[in-house]
């Protein structure tokens, strides 16, 4: 603490100003009207004193005025009786002159009214000369130095309070002092008019002016500071000002001043702009506040685990499900809280070892959680602490396995063989493991166009027993539930919006209606209203998605079988047909033949040459037509006759087949070249007419030329299927016909006396085996016809 | 083998409802080798009558032959036949089908029945003397072998 001494005041204040050094100094007195002896006297007093003395003596005003003009002195010593004035009017003179300066009077004759006069004149020291006696002096002397002391203390001040204004200068918040009644203004910086952005001029004028910039809402507040200070105490306030860049928060502090009565003589405060503090103090707190009530309510747990396992926070949401609260397990190890799950512990201890982890924990009540650990190393790169969130996936992994059940459980689905199995698949389904309440199944019925129910599951079944199904209503066209079913559309339908399927009573809330395409309904029903959103709507669209593929499946299926029957029973009527047609024919045709015959047996010698032929004619056409007759039921027979498939030796099948062409061959000289073949997998007597025909057929062609027939049979095999040819050395098919030579009775060629069935029968044989048939090459050179057959499915054995 | 027993005619019966088949028969039979008394009827229920000696048939010889046609009117051949082979007075005449089928049905199902014989009927009249001949030699060859 400092205490300066300003014309005999104590300043008290806790500001440190250097001290002003009490040194020996030169103290120049300039002496107006001073005899000699107290000159003398004077001297002998500062021989005694820290300071020493240096005299200017001069004996008039005029000289005086003339040396403080040339001399600094430090301290005026006046007579009162001088020749041309007297003490208190040069005193006057020279404070109009110069500035202020000590200045002690020192009359001959001291007199109590002088002496008032000079105090009331504000004369700093009044010491009677008292005969300039050394005791006098002394007192003169003391009284310089005082003076002196004070004078050069006030300078100081002044220089300090200067540069303590400069200060003010300097700062960005506003100091100001006004008097303890708010009348007048003592002190203002110019910080106040960048602040409050009003002119300083307008303060100075009028302090309450300030009052005009502060927010409506705030200047109730300063007016109340305003009398608290006026009332000596204390204030602090922030508020808000109006300014053409609009709102700004000060904070004021301010202090009531007293003087010597006690009484509150001015009131003073600095004002600080803390509008860009506030604004990231209010970030920050709202970032806190997001980050806080992020933390509390997202659905997980975040903690932290220092270098030993042992947790140092932990908060969230997911602590509620763990019926943990915010920071129970702070002081607790992992080890400890978790010692029976090793996963956990495990996770715990690689993280420790400097490993980012990732589990999935099941607890013992029932929830899954999936936990990150990540640990934080320090600068020096040592292990502080880990960091993990830990996810309740409970719902997410039951959600994930109710939806592989109904998955799994579809796929019964596609076994159901009829329309009810569909239904009652789909309800029990519903029922067990979508958990619905109630459940039931309508079968769309197009020739009376209405909806009947077909199965039910679930609560249903518990009240009306196993015939459950009767117990449920049939709609018919114009109902409600009948209008939902023909939008095609699922809908959720909410307690009293279906007039037809009451849910009065029933305690039933919602009812999800999913038209299974345009052939059936599955209604499902539940007692929670909102039940069917989401996942649970998820999950009855993908078994009622199942239940629409497998009931339209079915429902070609059933189609499809019936076509094959209706095919299988046509192509049995057809071959009854056949069969009834050729044999009943031959009767008939055996009269014309056999008759005709014996006319020329018997009555030949009476028939002319014309005659005769007419005969022949006659019995040709009827041999003909005979065979025709044979072919197209052997046509027929291709199927009543089959036989079943086995490994079958083709070199074996087509010598039998050889030999049973012996005479055709002899006849026609054929020369019949063979290969070896493959075995494969067939009917072998059919292959053996396949053979027939065809080398039958490759004779009658190459009869046609000029030398003998030649045929040449060849196989080879690909990729499971044996391909063989047959060439002949005839003319050629007409390229016009070549894709017809395989129907029935179209002929190769219309001179030949082919019944016109023999491809046609080759073509049906072949298809039987799964095979193709086709004319492979055709010209001049000859025809080759291929047919293919399936390789036996093991190893076929090479022949040569 | 004797001539006696050659020149003893044969009864034959021919069951057949075509009267063109009859004819055939006949001519046939006549140009053959064997002598014989052909007896006609022309369906199941007169071939039985006459086998059983009923009705107008009362007087009629036991058949050393039999000619069955399978597809008569009334009563068919093979329910002629499954009689015949039913019944112990009469299994062992045998019986020769005569049909116009080359089904394969009518063989299997014949042979079932124990018919001695299977013959088509051909197209031409030469075709139907081979066949008349085949029978023949049947008869001479295997029926004059068995006891009566």
């Amino acid at each position: 603490m400092t205490i300066s001494k300003m014309n005999g005041q104590v300043l008290d204040s806790t500001t440190y100003v250097e001290p002003l050094e009490r040194e020996e100094t030169s103290i120049t007195v300039l002496t107006v009207g001073l005899p000699d002896v107290a000159l003398d006297g004077l001297r002998d007093a500062f021989q005694t004193r820290d300071d020493t003395l240096d005299v200017r003596a001069v004996s008039t005003e005029e000289e005086a005025l003339d040396t403080i003009a040339d001399v600094d002195v430090d301290c005026i010593l006046s007579a009162q009786a001088l020749s041309d004035s007297s003490g208190l009017k040069l005193f006057g003179s020279v404070c109009s002159a110069s500035r202020d300066r000590p200045f002690v009077l020192n009359p001959a004759d001291g007199s109590e009214s002088l002496a008032a006069r000079a105090i009331k004149a504000g004369i700093d020291g009044y010491v009677p000369a008292d005969g300039h006696s050394a005791e006098a002096c002394d007192r003169l002397a003391a009284s310089i130095e005082d003076a002196v002391a004070d004078a050069r203390a006030t300078d100081r001040l002044v220089e300090t309070s200067q540069l303590l204004l400069r200060l003010t200068e300097y700062t960005d918040d506003t100091l100001w002092m006004f008097t303890g009644d708010w009348n007048e203004t003592i002190l203002v910086n110019a910080a106040y008019e960048s602040v409050w952005d009003r002119p300083l001029d307008g303060l100075i004028e009028d302090p309450g002016e300030f009052l005009d910039g502060i927010h409506p809402d705030d200047r109730e507040a300063i007016l109340t500071g305003m009398e608290v200070l006026s009332n000596g105490d204390s204030t602090d306030i922030e508020y808000r000002i109006a300014t053409d860049d609009g709102e700004r928060w000060l904070s004021v502090h301010a202090e009531p001043v007293f003087d010597d009565d006690g009484e509150v003589a001015y009131v003073a405060g600095f004002t600080r702009d803390i509008t860009e503090h506030r604004r990231r103090e209010r970030l920050e707190r709202e970032a806190n506040e997001r980050l806080e009530t992020l933390v509390e309510n997202i659905p997980v747990v975040l903690f932290t685990l220092d270098s030993d396992g042992v947790f140092t926070s932990s908060v969230g949401k997911g602590l509620e499900t763990l019926g943990l609260d915010t920071g129970q397990l702070n002081g607790v190890s992992v080890y400890d809280a978790y010692a029976e799950y090793d996963d956990i512990t495990d996770a715990v201890d690689r993280a420790l070892a400097g490993e980012e982890v990732r589990v999935t924990q099941e607890l013992d009540d029932g929830l899954t959680f999936e936990t990150w650990y990540r640990p934080v190393f320090d600068d020096a790169g040592d292990l502080s602490q880990i960091v993990g969130v830990a996810r309740d996936i409970t719902a997410l992994e039951r959600r994930h396995e109710r939806l592989e059940r109904v998955t799994r459980a579809t796929q019964q689905l596609p076994n159901a063989r009829s329309e009810r199995d569909v239904a009652e698949i789909t309800v029990d389904i519903a029922a067990a493991v979508i958990d619905c309440p109630v459940v039931g199944w309508w079968r769309y019925e197009a020739e009376t166009d209405a909806l009947l129910p077909t199965a039910a599951a679930g609560a249903t079944v518990d009240v009306a027993g196993d015939e459950a199904s009767d117990a449920l209503p049939k709609f018919d066209p114009g109902d409600d539930v009948m209008d939902v079913f023909s939008t095609g559309t699922p809908q959720v339908v909410e307690e009293g919006a279906i007039a037809t399927l009451s849910l009065d009573g029933s305690g039933l809330e919602a009812l999800y209606l999913f038209p299974v395409g345009d052939r059936a309904l599955l209604a499902i029903g539940s007692t929670e209203a909102g039940h069917f959103e989401g996942f649970e709507r998820n999950l009855i669209e993908i078994l009622g998605r199942s239940a629409t593929d497998a009931l339209e499946r079915v429902i070609r299926e059933a189609e499809l079988e019936s076509q094959r029957e209706d095919l299988k029973r046509s192509n049995e009527n057809l071959q009854q047909f056949a069969y009834t047609a050729s044999h009943d024919l031959q009767e008939p045709l055996r009269m014309v033949a056999s008759y005709v015959d014996l006319i020329e047996q018997e009555y030949g010698d009476k028939l002319d040459e014309e005659g005769t032929e007419y005969v022949e004619f006659a019995v040709n056409g009827a041999r003909r037509m005979q065979a025709m007759i044979d072919a197209l039921l052997q046509y027929a027979r291709v199927q009543t006759r089959a036989q079943d498939f086995e490994e079958t030796d083709p070199n074996e099948v087509l010598d039998d087949t050889l030999d049973g062409l012996k005479m055709r061959i002899q006849e026609t000289n054929a020369r019949i070249t063979q290969d070896s073949f493959p075995l494969v997998k067939a009917d072998p007597n059919q292959l053996g007419q396949v053979f027939q025909n065809l080398i039958k057929n490759g004779i009658t062609h190459g009869a046609r030329t000029t030398g003998p027939p030649e045929i040449e049979v060849s196989a080879r095999a690909t990729d499971g299927v044996v391909t063989f040819l047959v060439a002949d050395n005839g003319p050629g098919i007409d390229a016009s016909v070549e894709d017809d030579v395989f129907e029935i009775f179209k002929r190769g060629s219309t001179d030949d006396d082919g019944t016109g069935i023999g491809l046609a029968l080759c073509q049906r044989i072949v298809n039987r085996h799964d095979g193709k048939i086709w004319v492979e090459s055709s010209g001049d050179g000859g025809t080759t016809l291929a047919f293919s057959l399936p390789a036996p499915v093991k190893g076929v054995p090479a022949d040569d | 083998m004797t001539d006696s027993e050659t020149s003893q005619p044969v009864e034959i019966l021919l069951a057949e409802d075509n009267p063109g088949d009859v004819k055939l028969t006949r001519k046939a039979l006549d140009k053959g080798q064997v002598l014989n008394n052909l007896h006609v009827v022309n369906d199941g229920i007169e071939a039985m009558d006459f086998l059983q000696s009923r009705g107008e048939y009362a007087d009629s010889p036991r058949p050393d032959l039999v000619l069955l046609d399978l597809n008569m009117p009334r009563m068919s051949g093979r329910d002629v036949l499954e009689e015949i082979k039913t019944d112990a007075e009469l299994k062992r005449i045998p019986v020769v089908i005569l049909t116009s089928s080359a089904a394969e049905e009518d063989i299997v199902q014949s042979y079932d029945l124990h018919a001695n014989a299977y013959l088509t009927k051909p197209v031409d009249f030469d075709g139907f003397m081979d066949v008349i001949s085949r029978i023949e030699e049947f008869w001479l060859t295997v029926v004059k072998r068995s006891p009566k």
